[in-house]
Order: structure tokens, then C-alpha cells, then sequence
């Protein structure tokens, strides 16, 4: 145990200790769990006044739609909470003229962009664990599995991993708080809402262009499907659409009507998303600690 | 100890600290003076490792800065100008925090807090939040947050920054205290009269240059030791001289227009405002301690004092005996 907290960061500590000191948590506790709360009563009520006769057979029904409502509001939440995080950072540190003290020790600019990470990143977890109560309800409702939920849990736990270090990567970049936040949420905004906006009109728009050859519209499709990979909302939509049309979570076939000779298979925009949004993860931390040795 | 080799920082094309060497002995106390901008900060922030020079090298205590950063940080103690605190963290917590961050074993931080604090006279203040510290013992915790590793080198960037007379006479102290424990100290100053007999070591730098380095007493030498402390006021010139001729330090008190050839029909508020603002040079030999006498002095005669500071006109005066200016295009360098 003294091995242990000897070798412990010391400013990990500091800052998970400011973290859970930190009165302002609980409200952002108490608001997520609230907003999650709210969108799922107001949801379930609104479903059963609609559907008041069959109550067995459309409770699927209002599984599904529950399930997919509370994953939506899940991933815009983390989007609007986790750099709010991160945003602030290195920027007080900065502005407390800390920053140098910090780099002057023996901790290397990665552990000090690690004990900036964790906590939040951690908080934002929490903050995902505590609502798996409140999304397990729809198990009880029905026509949702349990890899299905899984896949849900895998975007949103990524994006919260992306967007605290996003927000991190542009505080280390940026003369005040203020500045990191206005370049952190527009970054995400274009990201999340214009990716999402872009992707879902752009089969309507590729069908409205004219005729396209079997080969421009497969590869027009693989395209798509990839770069569904990179917006938590369509990865989530595309995966989704996928397991009701094939029951198969993991992977997307495409062909051989659209073009193919054989089938083309390719994972499941949500695996692409995970694994792209974790290694963007890990450049941005590293371009963090970078920046912090250099300026 | 120390040995620098055509240090050079560039900020994007104009060079912020350029072509420094320089050889500085364990033991000595090195006083890096020169005006705002020069490049003092950044030259001991690179020897702190906390910019990457852009080019050269320094060597301390046998580590290179580009190479083995880890071993100077092990050795050097860095206290920047501007105090940094974690404002809700007690003064003891915040030592101990960076004893942890400098690897002092757990078991050794609270005889170590103990003693740093006692060492910089805060012994009281142990349980005080860093926050509500005045700007004087700030300072000191800072001083002691760089002692946690027992460095054998501290780097001190303008240590006597914002602080009032009487903390720098009790900073002043506990730089000869770290001097006679046999640390090597290298600090800055924008002031001269300063830093000159705290030192053993003087240099002068300027646009990024060292321009002259020596003995404190070699470099000193014919300069009188007095300097001059410009007084603007409100109130009644002859008065004002009056009350302060026979202060303890007093060489000299003149008057010296502020506002001339203005035209006398000006209606301007701030103008008039200037126009019956007074400025009074005085030659002084005294102390901190005897500057902060006169300055009460000065008040309760009722004198309005406006501003009360001292002007720094000793760099040019030793720049000039060695015919060099502050803007001057060669480098002198010499070992010191």
C-alpha cells in the first residue's frame, strides 16, 4: 500500500480529489440524471396515451422507441458535457500561473495530461453508470437485446472518451477558457450535428442526382458506410438498421446486388467508431503533452 | 556548474535570447540584470527546461537540458516571477503536494514541510490557505516549494518582484541564508541597485544578449552607490523639498517639470490635472528600510505622493564605462 501511494501521480490525486470536492459535479449529476429521467417518463407517458388499447403487443414497440430516445439524448448530453470538463484545464493552470510548476517537476508533460484526462474522463463514466438503471427499463419493455444495448453503451462511452480529450487537446492550445470553449463546441458541432445532417440527407441527395453506374454507387455505399464510423448519431442509426434488416450486430454486407461480384463485408459503423474515436483519443492526448512541453 | 553554449531562443524570426555562453561556478550568486524584454525570463526558463532552446546547449551540474532534462530538474530549483498557488490549498499542503511531485518519499514530507516553512518564516501560516496569504509570504512559499528537492541550484526570476520594502529586506535575507547553505543562485532584476551586493556575479543583458559579465565588485566599481527615486505628487514644491533634505539616505532633492511648453489657455481637465502634478528626484543612498522611512515621512507631512519608485539609470552608467549601450549590436562574454 505505501508502494502503491508512492508511486502514485501526485496530481491525479489532487485533481480526482478536486473533482469529487467539486459542488458543481453534483449539479451536472443531478441535471443529466434528471434531463434522462424526464425524457423517459414524458416518452413512456406519451407512447401508452397513444397506444392505450394494446398494451402487450406494442410494448416492444415502446421498448425500441424508449431505447433509442435514451441513447440519442445519452450522446448529445455527453457531447454538451464531456469537454466542459477539459475545457478549463490547462487554461487555469495557466492562468494561476501553475503550469510551469507543474512542468518544472519530475512529472512528464504525459502525466500531467493523464491527471488532467482521468478524472474527467472518469466522471463522465460515472455519469454513464449511473444511468444503466434507468436505460435497463427498457428490458422490461421489450424488443431491445442485450448486444444491441452493448453497442449503444461502446459509442457513447467512445465519444466521451474523444470529446474530453478533444476539449483537453484545444485548453492546452488556447490563451483563456473562454476561447477554448467556443473552438471546442464549434469543432463538435460541425463534427456531430453537420456530419450527422450531411450523412443522413446524402442518400436522398445521391438518388435525386441522376443515374450512377453499379460501381460509382457501391463504392458511393462503402463510402457511406465507413463514414457513418465517425458520427456517433449515424453510426448508431446505421447499426442499428442494420441489425433489423440482417439480426447481425458485428458486421454490414453490402452486395452482391449493388455491384459486387461477392458480398463485401465491413464492420459495423459502430466498431468503426470505436476504433477511431480511441486512437484519435490517444493522438490527441499525445499531442496534448506536447503541446504542454513546448509552450 | 552551470555552462551555457551559444544559447539561442528564437520567436519566429527575432531571436528573444541569443547566441548566451556563459560559465557560472558552484557557489556564486549570479545577477542577471537588464531592462524589461531583454530575455532574462526566457533564458532561465530554458535553463529550468521549460522551453526547448532553439539552438546551443547549456550543461548543468553535467546534464545537458536537451538531453537529460530530468537529471537538471532533479537539481535545479525554479521560482518564476509571477507566484503561482493553488488558492484552496493550506501552505503545508501545498509544499507537500510538490515534495510528492518531486518523488520525496512520503515518509520524509511532513519533517520536510516543517522545516521549509519554518525556514521561510511561515511557520504560523502552516494551516492558511495559499489564497489568503499576502503577496510577500506567497513569495516565500514559493521560495520553499522550490527547496522541497534540495536543489544545489536555484533559478530566481525577479524575486523581489511587487514585493514592498519590508518583504524585500526579508527576501533579501533569505537569499543570503540559501547563499551560505552553499546553493548556486542565478536571479534576475530589472534593478541594479538591487542585486549588486547580494551577487558575487554580475551580467547585463539586453535585446536578448549578454552584453557583459563579471565580478559584481570588478563591474560596480567607480559607480557611486547611490540611485535615484522619482516622487510625483500633488501639493507645494518647496514643502515637498523641505520635508525631505536631512532624511536618513538623502544625497539630493530637485524638482523637475512635468509638464512644459503646454499651452496656457489648454481648457483640458487632465490636462490641468498634469499641470499641477510635481516630480522631485531624489539622490539616495539609504536602504530599503530608509526608503520606506522617507516614503512615510513624505505622507504624514501631507504631502499627496501619487507614485514613489526607483529609477533604474545604474545599467547605462556601467555600459558606459565599458563603452557599450544597451542596444549594442557586440557581445562581449566572458567566464565567470
Amino acid at each position: 500500500m505505501k508502494t502503491l501511494n508512492e508511486n502514485v501521480n501526485p496530481l491525479l490525486v489532487k485533481e480526482l480529489r478536486d473533482v469529487m470536492r467539486n459542488p458543481r459535479v453534483y449539479t451536472v449529476f443531478v441535471v443529466y440524471l434528471a434531463s434522462i429521467s424526464a425524457i423517459a417518463l414524458l416518452l413512456y407517458m406519451g407512447l401508452s396515451l397513444t397506444n392505450p388499447t394494446s398494451r402487450v403487443g406494442n410494448s416492444s414497440q415502446v421498448g425500441t422507441t424508449l431505447f433509442y430516445a435514451l441513447v440519442g439524448a445519452q450522446v448529445i448530453l455527453v457531447c454538451l458535457v464531456a469537454p466542459a470538463f477539459t475545457i478549463g484545464a490547462v487554461t487555469h493552470e495557466r492562468r494561476q500561473h501553475t503550469l510551469d510548476l507543474l512542468k518544472a517537476t519530475l512529472l512528464s508533460p504525459i502525466q500531467i495530461t493523464l491527471a488532467k484526462w482521468i478524472p474527467s474522463f472518469g466522471l463522465i463514466a460515472l455519469l454513464i453508470l449511473a444511468t444503466i438503471p434507468l436505460t435497463g427499463l427498457v428490458f422490461v419493455l421489450g424488443g431491445v437485446e442485450l448486444t444491441q444495448w452493448a453497442a449503444a453503451l461502446c459509442v457513447i462511452t467512445s465519444s466521451a472518451s474523444l470529446f474530453t480529450s478533444l476539449g483537453l487537446f484545444i485548453s492546452s492550445r488556447s490563451h483563456s477558457t473562454f476561447d477554448a470553449l467556443v473552438i471546442t463546441y464549434s469543432l463538435l458541432a460541425g463534427m456531430v450535428i453537420g456530419l450527422a445532417i450531411l450523412m443522413l440527407t446524402a442518400p436522398a441527395l445521391s438518388a435525386s442526382g441522376g443515374r450512377m453506374t453499379a460501381a460509382g454507387s457501391s463504392a458511393l455505399t462503402v463510402l457511406f458506410v465507413l463514414l457513418a464510423g465517425l458520427n456517433p448519431i449515424t453510426a448508431l442509426v446505421i447499426t442499428e438498421a442494420n441489425f433489423h434488416q440482417s439480426s447481425n450486430l458485428l458486421t454490414v454486407v453490402i452486395g452482391p446486388s449493388m455491384g459486387f461480384v461477392a458480398p463485401l463485408t465491413l464492420p459495423a459503423p459502430f466498431l468503426t467508431l470505436a476504433v477511431c474515436y480511441l486512437a484519435a483519443t490517444i493522438v490527441l492526448l499525445w499531442l496534448t503533452a506536447r503541446t504542454i512541453r513546448v509552450r | 556548474m552551470i555552462d551555457t553554449r551559444e544559447l539561442t531562443r528564437l520567436s519566429g524570426q527575432k531571436a528573444i535570447v541569443d547566441r548566451v555562453s556563459i560559465q557560472i561556478e558552484a557557489g556564486c550568486v549570479f545577477g542577471l540584470v537588464g531592462p524589461h524584454g531583454a530575455g532574462k525570463t526566457t533564458f532561465l526558463r530554458i535553463l529550468a527546461t521549460l522551453l526547448p532552446p532553439t539552438h546551443g546547449d547549456a550543461v548543468i551540474g553535467g546534464a545537458s537540458i536537451r538531453r537529460h532534462a530530468d537529471r537538471v530538474r532533479r537539481i535545479t530549483g525554479y521560482l518564476p516571477e509571477t507566484d503561482g498557488v493553488y488558492a484552496d490549498m493550506t501552505a503545508a499542503e501545498y509544499v507537500r503536494f510538490f515534495a510528492a511531485c518531486y518523488g520525496v518519499p512520503a515518509s520524509e514530507r511532513n519533517t520536510l514541510v516543517d522545516d521549509l516553512l519554518a525556514l521561510v518564516d511561515l511557520a504560523h501560516c502552516k494551516d492558511t490557505l495559499a489564497g489568503k496569504l499576502s503577496r510577500g509570504m506567497r513569495r516565500r512559499l514559493n521560495l520553499a516549494r522550490t527547496l522541497v528537492h534540495d536543489p544545489s541550484i536555484l533559478l530566481l526570476d525577479n524575486p523581489a518582484a511587487g514585493l514592498d520594502p519590508r518583504a524585500r529586506i526579508e527576501l533579501r535575507e533569505l537569499i543570503q541564508e540559501l547563499r551560505s547553505m552553499g546553493k548556486t543562485i542565478v536571479l534576475t532584476s530589472r534593478s541594479l541597485a538591487e542585486v549588486q551586493d547580494l551577487c558575487t556575479h554580475l551580467g547585463i543583458m539586453a535585446d536578448g544578449r549578454l552584453l557583459i559579465t563579471g565580478e559584481s565588485a570588478d563591474l560596480c566599481s567607480g559607480i557611486e552607490p547611490h540611485r535615484t527615486i522619482a516622487v510625483k505628487f500633488f501639493g507645494d514644491v518647496e514643502s515637498a523639498v523641505h520635508h525631505v533634505r536631512n532624511r536618513q539616505g538623502v544625497i539630493e532633492a530637485k524638482t523637475v517639470p512635468l509638464l512644459e511648453n503646454h499651452s496656457a489657455n489648454t481648457l483640458d481637465a487632465s490636462v490641468n490635472m498634469m499641470r499641477a502634478l510635481k516630480e522631485m528626484h531624489i539622490t539616495f543612498a539609504g536602504d530599503y528600510s530608509d526608503a520606506s522611512d522617507l516614503l512615510r515621512h513624505l505622507v504624514r507631512a501631507g504631502v499627496q505622493v501619487v507614485s514613489f519608485a526607483e529609477k533604474d539609470d545604474e545599467l547605462e552608467k556601467i555600459l558606459g564605462r565599458f563603452n557599450l549601450s544597451t542596444q549594442a549590436k557586440s557581445i562581449e562574454q566572458s567566464s565567470v
